[in-house]
């Protein structure tokens, strides 16, 4: 069958020359971005991040993982052989065999899509991608049909079928070479494997990478206010969105019915790369905002034309969204980058956001209180404030939460601990300021770098080993916003700190008093910013406390909707995210919901109604601590 | 006249935040910014001061595109440095309060006095027309007047006028001072005084013992307001009476 064979060689090379032309097209599209280095090194680790870290996010839902594997392991084996014995017009029969047996696995695999998208979850895109499984397996077939009509000997039969089965190849080419050109569902392939070569946070392929770019004020740079503000590499990486809808589900402001839906930002954000409008979204729209009304191009402001604001000051940046997504978009860096236009140019933010911030210039504080009022919680403590020139081991970086009458008591606790340890520990008294994490998640990067600045020049005041804090917030914010800034210290988490001690036994801790049962909720900004998610356990395991585990805790915890500042954006829904937390808890059958930060106390606390008590785990520790003799 | 055409100036004063201390824009002048902000028309504002204040430049962050200083030294007459850049305003718009120092708020009144202009307090909106200008004067327990004005004229903003001044980083750094040659002013003699404070009586007053809920109560049920009416005895039984209720509340210690 000669002309089939040829014909085959024409689809192919045809379909590769699409392809070229489509990628040139999306290329010029994310050249429209700003530069970034461009690390040419990331195309050859691209097999060892494509196999490695995107197999440990795609491995938690294993049928869609096996799916996936079969698909496009099978559609690479038949496309290269194909390359191979086609394109080159080798035409060996051997590689026939070795082509079928490739677009049989793919056959396989689409039919588990197929099976998958009989019934599909709500997060799931449908439009172009409810598609996909039949023109993938029009193209499975079509190759295995033509492989066999050129393996068999000619008859008027194979004649016959070759035609139709040669456009079967056609349409399921087409459906790959066209994806990138013309923003199909195929396209993610080729931008997901770029994305992953020029990822914007290569860190996090080594460690883990949460720190936020700081802006060059000086130099004008405002953050993204339109498309073309993201650097290209950025631009790159929402192109590589398969709409699997694995953000959306885990996005808590979803949950809650506020205006947001981290899918559905980063679709309106290829809308805004490609020009056009959203109105071929095929997903769940943002909660409250109607599909088809909002349209967006590289130079077109994104806000309010192609996203509302409030749909951006309702994240709570807790990386839930980044944590699932498959494949490795940075959602709250879009998010931060776009907020800091906002409150860069237009100091336009909802709720009393803007008062916190004015507060933070002014006072040095969200709350607007007196610095020198920030340690009267340990005024009968015997608290040592730190000396300039006197060695503490250990600097106790209060944060905001001193203000706070409820909070005091964890800090009372704390203190309890540490002096049972016996830890050389002081506290900055009068010149402990917020470290600006507040500011800088509202996308106030103005105030955020004063903050920074004065707070390095005054920690460089006083000689300590390293920095305790009970605050994830400050933690996080001086572990790993702080050394872009030229901040760079040893900080610990106050339940980091008192795990390592009871473990070495320089704190005795006797087993809890109270029998009651626990469940332990995970701060994002500690165990998704900073993988600090044994500790807590360990320490509640010393004092005979066992966890009865939330439907989703670790690095997979739910928010408690305290973070990025969004208690004070406060943008309604029909929910409130600390409300589907505590229904977390209850459904655990906890009477104490175990916490480490203040942000969650206080957002957990003001749940109304039945609901198992909150209580920091240093006060369950203090509570633990042998009555002395 | 047209309503954009109108010539408008902001006197613009420096304040303290009440806790730190820290300078900062005084916040009525802020509302006054915000609201010629959003009425259009040519907009000046005009501070007098020390020329090097850091804080002046938040003026820009709140929205001015350009500030004029009238440099003036600690003590200087600010309502008579002022009016030396005041010449032919439409509009010529301040707080009402000031935050700090020997701020006393009379600056809007000393202005309209000095240029003999009219001048509208607690002031909460205005409209600009190309006929007539309306504002809107907030008065007690949440009444609104609404005045019509012949301009030029001097408005005093109230403090809790109806926009929300919105701080804009990217602004300071765009924003330009115009430094204007202090005018040669005669020094005023300060109008304060100062004289020993007399020591007045202290009212005693028992300290609050009692729960939020028995306060309630005594606040709306006559029979649980406590206490006792001693309508019989000699006087010097009823002084023993007095003794022992403030010995109890601890407000003697004798
Ligand atoms: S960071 Fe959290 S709140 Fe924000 S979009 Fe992601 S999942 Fe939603
Ligand atoms: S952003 Fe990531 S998680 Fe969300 S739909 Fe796209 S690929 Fe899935």
């Amino acid at each position: 069958m000669q002309w089939v064979q040829i014909a085959i060689t024409i689809v192919f090379w045809v379909a590769v020359a699409t392809l070229a032309v489509g990628l040139i097209r999306r290329i010029r599209l994310w050249r429209n971005g700003r530069d970034a280095p461009v690390d040419w090194g990331g195309l050859l680790a691209i097999p060892r991040r494509y196999l490695v870290d995107i197999h440990h996010v795609v491995a938690r839902d294993s049928y869609i993982a096996n799916t996936h594997m079969a698909v496009a392991g099978g559609a690479l084996a038949a496309l290269a052989l194909v390359a191979i014995n086609y394109g080159l017009a080798l035409y060996q029969p051997w590689l026939d065999w070795l082509t079928l047996a490739a677009a049989a696995v793919m056959l396989v695999g689409s039919y588990f899509i197929w099976a998958r998208r009989r019934n599909p979850p709500a997060r799931l895109s449908k439009g172009p991608w409810s598609r996909l499984p039949f023109t993938l397996a029009g193209f499975a077939a079509g190759v295995i049909g033509l492989m066999l009509v050129t393996l068999v000997p000619p008859s008027a039969t194979t004649t016959m079928l070759a035609l139709p089965l040669l456009l079967l190849l056609i349409a399921g080419s087409a459906e790959l070479a066209l994806g990138i050109g013309a923003g199909g569902p195929m396209k993610h392939a080729v931008a997901g494997l770029l994305h992953l070569g020029f990822h914007p946070r290569k860190q996090r392929f080594t460690g883990r990478s949460v720190d936020l770019r700081p802006l060059d004020l000086d130099a004008g740079d405002f953050g993204v206010g339109k498309p073309a503000d993201f650097r290209w590499n950025q631009l790159l990486s929402f192109d590589a969105c398969v709409q699997c809808g694995k953000c959306e589900a885990a996005c808590p402001a979803f949950a809650a019915g506020q205006p947001l839906n981290p899918k559905k930002l980063i679709q309106d954000l290829v809308v805004g790369l490609a020009s056009g409008s959203d109105a071929k979204f095929a997903g769940s729209p943002y909660p409250g905002i109607p599909i088809g009304e909002h349209a967006g191009a590289p130079d077109k402001a994104v806000v309010p034309f192609l996203i509302e604001p409030a749909t951006l000051w309702s994240c709570t940046t807790c990386r839930a969204c980044v944590e699932e997504c498959p494949m490795l978009i940075e959602h709250v860096d879009a998010i931060i980058d776009l907020r800091r236009n906002l409150t860069l140019t237009t100091g336009e933010l909802p709720g009393t956001a803007s008062e916190t911030l004015a507060n933070l210039r002014e006072t040095g504080t969200t709350g607007g209180h007196d610095v020198a009022a920030r340690q009267h919680w340990a005024v009968d403590l015997d608290v040592k404030q730190a000396q300039p020139g006197t060695l503490v081991d250990v600097l106790l970086v209060v944060g905001e939460g001193a203000f706070d009458t409820r909070y005091q008591r964890t800090l009372r606790a704390l203190v309890k601990s540490l002096k049972a340890a016996k830890i050389d520990f002081a506290v900055l008294g009068d010149s402990e300021f917020d470290t600006g994490d507040t500011a800088r998640r509202l996308g106030d990067e103005a105030t955020f770098q004063m903050l920074a600045q004065r707070n390095i020049a005054n920690f460089a005041r006083f000689q300590f080993r390293r920095i305790v804090t009970p605050d994830p917030h400050v933690l996080n914010s001086l572990k790993n916003d702080y050394p872009a800034l030229g901040g760079h210290f040893a900080v610990l988490h106050h339940s980091t700190l008192l795990a390592q001690l009871a473990k070495s036994g320089q704190l005795q801790l006797g087993p809890t008093p109270d029998r009651r049962a626990v469940t332990y909720h995970d701060p994002c900004y500690l165990g998704r910013y900073n993988g600090e998610i044994d500790a807590p356990r360990d320490l509640l395991k010393a004092i005979g406390i066992e966890v009865r585990e939330m439907e989703r805790s670790g690095l997979r915890g739910r928010c408690c909707g305290g973070g990025g500042g969004a208690p004070l954006t406060d943008i309604p829904g029909r929910q409130r995210i600390p409300d589907i937390r505590i229904g977390d808890a209850k459904a655990t059958g906890a009477a104490i919901v175990a916490v480490g930060c203040p942000q969650c106390t206080a957002m957990l606390e003001g749940v109304v109604g039945e609901r198992p008590e909150v209580l920091d785990i240093a006060e369950l520790v203090a509570q633990s601590l042998p009555v002395p003799a | 006249m047209t309503a954009t055409a109108r010539r408008i100036a902001v006197l613009a004063a420096l304040g303290r935040n009440p806790v730190s201390g820290k300078a900062r824009p005084n916040r009525d002048d802020l509302l006054a910014l915000e609201l010629a902000r959003q009425l259009g028309g040519d907009l000046t504002l005009i501070h007098a001061g020390n020329p090097d204040e850091a804080a002046l430049g938040d003026y820009f962050a709140y929205g001015a595109s350009s500030l004029d200083l009238v440099p003036l030294a600690d003590g200087g007459d600010v309502a008579s440095a002022l009016v030396t850049r005041l010449a032919g305003y439409d509009l010529i718009l301040a707080g009402s309060r000031a935050e700090g120092g020997e701020g006393s708020g009379l600056v809007p009144y000393l202005v309209a006095e000095t240029l003999g202009l009219p001048i509208v307090a607690d002031v909460i909106a205005i409209t600009l027309g190309d006929e007539a200008t309306e504002v809107t004067q907030a008065l007690a327990k949440g009444q609104r007047r609404r005045v019509r004005v012949t301009l030029p004229a001097v408005i005093a903003v109230y403090p809790k006028a109806l926009v929300t001044p919105r701080y804009a980083y990217a602004r300071r750094l765009a924003g330009r001072v115009t430094t204007y040659v202090a005018p040669a002013m005669e020094p005023v003699a300060s109008p304060w005084h100062r004289e020993a404070a007399k020591k007045r009586p202290v009212k005693f007053r028992a300290a609050e013992t009692k729960s939020g809920h028995a306060r309630m109560l005594s606040a709306i049920v006559a029979e649980a307001r406590g206490g006792a009416v001693i309508a019989a005895g000699t006087p010097a039984d009823k002084a023993q009476a007095i003794l022992a209720y403030l010995r109890l509340h601890k407000l003697i210690d004798w």
